[in-house]
């Protein structure tokens, strides 16, 4: 059989596993004609330079889905006809094609047309963009949930699922959470205003759909998110950018809008790009503005467990008296790549509502990460977890803010809040952007541009620096070249 | 068991500690009143009340944390030495250790290099607002909902049911828990866990899924049910609800027309009501929805939800001359078919037909698949096979509302298409619900000939009966309830007119060597309320 079959002894991927992928693709491909007479697994195991057993599995695989067939004493044959191919006796073939193909071009939903006409930053390649500042992956607690895992494995927790499950996520799960919470975001909420989703985009969208109409109005911060931005505008309202300046969202220009808000949406914990961390009494005023203007106020806790110098400030929902925050939080700049499961707070009067909907959208949970998840949190694991990591990424960040300012003095200045996983740096000299982020680039510094936050008029020399994935080291040395690079040009 | 003892000098602690031995082997609450210091006259209590479940160091770090909150151990004061509170409560060091550990990473404690253990100035946050925050109850704040949330709303209300107890309803039909791969899927859990590349894995990870599950399964799909597709075709959602959501979300405004089976999955119309969409119901016989009621309908339609391999609930399988014409009528008409392929696994008599999807030359067709009826509870993923002229607007929408999906779970669910189990899986069950099934029906021709039809239809995981005649529904399914016979009452599949005495009767659960005895005894209380 002249075919060429390359397999790759470096490759994580098993040689069985790489030699049935192949001659799957090529029996069903027809590089390999029904029929033919396979080599035997000697032969075939002399030629590829494996062992015998490796063949064998590959071949028991390969019996097993239909593909070949095995007789005694005349070898192995690409069976006639393939698993997957339209029977003839029953006269079923493939309908062709209608002449007239564009029938369908008007069927889609509004919701479906606007993601077409909007749908510019939502590319994939956005999707590292929109997350700068990822968990180090190696302070990720891997290990540690592994062995939960596997006990749970042991344990059987599947017995358990009929007891467990629930749509709003499962019960001792939420309880922990809300304890969790409780103990470091002083919100005061029971178990069952707490919601667990397995997609976290879902939490916004959910919201927007259950207390929006397309004639509504929000209210975001500028800069701001992208990604809430858009998923406000796929739903068809009307986005207001409201401008931040050093104590966050400026509730003064919220108020003296002529429109009526029904939600805004704020990142007040540590705002998106900027760091900017909102005030007690900015807090309270956005408050009573809401209030008194029956809106929500959306408030994304999504960076709010890593601060250095200071005591967390209490969340907004914490605050809040008149049930108009919605909490939205996740465990992902803790917990990536292990778990990804997001949380949603609501006020009392919103529990039953969405306890409707989650249960038409999404009602399964998979329970094996909630039941790790609730022993890893109730262990005290997620605690001590992050305060060992509070202590390595306030290191890195020290070291970053000391590093820029020893290389580059008064052409950069930065954030004064010392939180989050990232540094919010602007540029005063003359470079392009470009050049800045490239230069940044060669020298192993990760540099995000802060355009794509801004709605309307984008400053330039603005710029995020994810530094959780550095060493102290190595960011003092990328730092030295970068400021080398930029200084030579 | 509450034991009280001032301890004030050694002795007595020694005695205690004699006592509390004893108490901790019979898990009794130990209640002590500990001596800060010789000297002090402050005297704080802790109450290790016995939990299940909770392990020592972690009631022992709740007591002092108790102790802490209520003011008895004060902001700046020292703590008792660790081996003062192991001498005292006669638990060990590293149990000590342990509790004091959790408390300093909550914050309540600072350890001293040299000093010692000392409670924190500041409370953690979470404590210091709940002392001093008003308890301002708020008053039911009345909220403008969304039109959307408003039919949810109102569905809620028409249907008055608890969803959590009718979960086991919803989520009949599953296989039993002992012919679930479960060891399979332990072990290359286990595998994958402990493979440190979790985290380059998470990088390949797309909204539609991770490319390899999409190979695999496009392979299975192909393989199985002639499905024909490329890999990235196949998109991975976590739940079964949120993929036909999507579909329904990219299709339909409020005011569509949509048509659906009748009787039909009742959970697909709840979610089309709550979109607002025109629901047409096109009744069904022994062939499938009957396609010439949808084409005298005369009606611009947006989709037809069909499940042709085994109608949903009469099992009714989807004649090949009805396929062709209702896809032929969907190319001509530009109607999109949304083919739910939800319980195509398991066939007893006749060999499955071809998905439709197979036979679409014209690219309406939106196929649904899942893994349910193989694998709940080990794995929730829902596929949607979109047709071409899809994608690209079916990308972004994954985008918007699941971008995500578990990592681990993915590899693992790969691996085990890949190295075969998912179809020999398949094979084993289905040769012991053949069995079950068997059992089932004889059981039910023997005891209950005279007075129920059994709807002949071989596949899925359950079996419908008919009672002839007059029959008090409420009333079969509390006999059943109490022979322990698993029945569900199709009533919700209905739209128009009910089929009042028409059940479900699920038997992949049974066993099917006492299944006799079952029916013998429900049958026989049947006769009795029906005779009373």
């Amino acid at each position: 059989m002249p075919i060429e079959i390359a397999l790759d002894c470096q490759s994580k991927v098993p040689l069985s596993r790489q030699l049935t992928d192949f001659l799957r693709r090529a029996i069903i491909d027809a590089v390999i004609p029904c029929g033919t007479l396979m080599p035997s697994v000697r032969d075939l195991a002399q030629e590829l330079n494996v062992s015998r057993s490796t063949v064998m599995r590959c071949f028991e695989e390969l019996a097993g889905q239909g593909y070949i067939v095995t007789t005694i004493g005349s070898g192995t044959r690409v069976c006639k006809r393939l698993p997957g191919e339209l029977e003839d006796e029953v006269e079923i073939t493939r309908l062709p094609a209608p002449a007239d193909a564009d029938v369908f071009n008007s069927k889609l939903s509004q919701y479906a047309e606007r993601l077409i006409s909007i749908g510019t930053c939502l590319e994939p390649p956005a999707a590292t963009l929109l997350n700068p500042g990822g968990p180090l992956i190696d302070a990720a607690p891997v290990d540690r949930w592994r062995r939960i895992f596997e006990q749970h494995c042991r344990n059987h927790v599947f017995n358990q699922y009929g007891a467990a499950a629930d749509p709003a996520g499962n019960l001792a799960l939420r309880s922990a959470y809300a304890s969790y919470l409780s103990r470091t975001r002083a919100i005061r909420c029971s178990a069952d205003q707490v919601f667990v989703f397995t997609a976290r985009e879902l939490r916004l969208d959910l919201i927007c759909r259950l207390l929006l109409e397309p004639a509504d109005v929000v209210a975001v911060e500028n800069p701001g998110y992208p990604g809430a931005r858009q998923r406000f505008a796929v739903h068809g309202v009307t986005v207001l950018a409201i401008p931040v300046d050093h104590q966050g969202l400026d509730v003064d220009f919220l108020s003296q809008l002529s429109q009526s808000v029904r939600i805004v949406y704020v990142t007040p914990s540590h705002h998106e790009p900027t760091g900017v961390v909102m005030p007690m009494a900015r807090r309270r005023k956005l408050l009573q503005w809401a209030q008194q203007n029956d809106a929500f106020i959306i408030e994304d806790d999504y960076d709010s467990e890593y601060r250095y110098d200071s005591r967390p400030i209490p969340s907004l929902m914490s605050m809040d008296n008149t049930d108009s925050v919605i909490h939205l939080s996740c465990l992902w700049k803790v917990l990536s790549p292990v778990s990804r499961i997001g949380f949603l707070v609501v006020p009392k009067c919103l529990v039953e509502i969405f306890r409707a909907a989650k249960n038409l959208v999404e009602r399964e949970v998979p329970l094996t990460e909630q039941l790790v998840l609730t022993e890893f949190i109730n262990a005290g694991h997620l605690e001590k977890h992050i305060k060992k990591n509070r202590t390595l990424y306030s290191g890195r960040r020290n070291a970053l803010v000391k590093a820029l300012k020893l290389h580059l003095g008064s052409q950069v200045t930065m954030s004064s809040e010392s939180a989050g996983m990232d540094l919010f740096v602007k540029f005063a000299c003359e470079i392009p952007d470009q050049r800045l982020i490239e230069s940044a680039n060669n020298s192993g510094l990760r540099m995000i541009d802060a355009k794509p936050y801004y709605v309307g008029e984008q400053p330039t020399g603005e710029f995020i620096i994810p530094f959780s994935l550095l060493t102290e080291e190595q960011i003092k040395s990328s730092v030295k070249q970068f400021a080398e690079q930029i200084k030579g040009s | 068991m509450h034991t009280i003892l001032s301890c004030g000098n050694l002795a007595a602690r020694q005695d205690y500690s004699k006592l509390s031995v004893a108490h901790c082997q019979q898990q009794a609450s130990i209640t002590t009143v500990f001596p800060q210091s010789v000297s002090s006259t402050l005297n704080f209590v802790i109450n290790l009340e016995y939990k299940p479940n909770i392990p020592l160091y972690k009631r022992l770090s709740d007591a002092l944390k108790n102790a802490i909150r209520e003011g008895r151990l004060e902001p700046g004061e020292a703590m008792p030495s660790t081996r003062d509170l192991s001498e005292t409560l006669k638990i060990s060091r590293a149990t000590v250790l342990r509790a004091i550990d959790d408390l300093v990473d909550q914050g309540y404690i600072n350890a001293k290099a040299g000093s010692g253990l000392f409670v924190s100035d500041e409370l953690p946050v979470g404590d210091q607002l709940h002392d001093n925050s008003q308890t301002v109850s708020s008053a039911a704040r009345s909220v403008k909902f969304s039109k959307y949330a408003q039919r949810v709303q109102r569905q809620q209300k028409e249907l008055k049911t608890n969803w959590l107890e009718r979960l086991p309803e919803i989520d009949h039909g599953g296989p039993p828990l002992d012919l679930t791969p479960i060891k399979e899927w332990e072990r290359l859990t286990k595998l994958h866990c402990r493979a440190t590349d979790i985290s380059e894995l998470t990088d390949t990870i797309q909204p539609f899924g991770y490319p390899p599950l999409q190979e695999a399964v496009a392979a299975y799909l192909h393989r199985s049910r002639a499905v024909k597709c490329t890999a990235n075709q196949v998109a991975v959602f976590s739940s079964k609800q949120l993929r036909f959501e999507l579909v329904v979300r990219l299709l339909i405004d409020a005011g569509d027309h949509v048509a659906i089976e009748e009787p039909g999955y009742p959970e697909a119309r709840y979610m089309l009501k709550a979109h607002g969409a025109e629901i047409h119901c096109i009744p069904v016989d022994n062939e499938g929805m009957m396609v010439d009621k949808l084409i005298e309908l005369n009606q611009q339609i947006k989709f037809v939800y069909v499940t042709p391999s085994r109608q949903d609930p009469t099992g009714a399988v989807l004649s090949i001359e009805r396929r062709r014409q209702l896809l032929e009528w969907a190319q001509r008409t530009g109607t999109y078919l949304i083919e739910d392929d939800y319980d195509c696994e398991y066939r007893y008599a006749r060999k499955a037909l071809p998905s439709m999807q197979a036979i679409d030359g014209g690219d309406c067709v939106i196929y649904l698949a899942s893994f349910w009826k193989v694998l709940f509870p080990l794995v929730n993923f829902g596929i949607v096979v979109f047709p071409k002229r899809l994608l690209s607007v079916a990308e972004k929408a994954k985008m918007e509302t699941e971008r995500y999906l578990p990592v681990v779970e993915q590899v693992v669910l790969t691996d085990l298409i890949n190295e075969g189990h998912l179809e020999r899986c398949i094979r084993r069950t289905q040769s012991k619900l053949a069995v079950k099934r068997q059992a089932l029906n004889q059981a039910l021709f023997k005891h209950l000939k005279e007075r129920l039809t059994i709807l002949e239809e071989g596949g899925g995981t359950h079996q419908i009966v008919r009672f002839k005649g007059r029959a008090d529904a409420e009333q079969i399914l509390a006999c059943s309830k109490k022979c322990g016979l698993p029945i569900i009452s199709t009533a919700a599949y209905y739209v128009s007119q009910s089929q009042k005495n028409e059940f479900m009767l699920t038997f992949a659960d049974i066993d099917d060597q006492t299944i006799e005895a079952t029916v013998e005894r429900w049958a026989a209380m049947i006769e009795e309320t029906s005779l009373a």
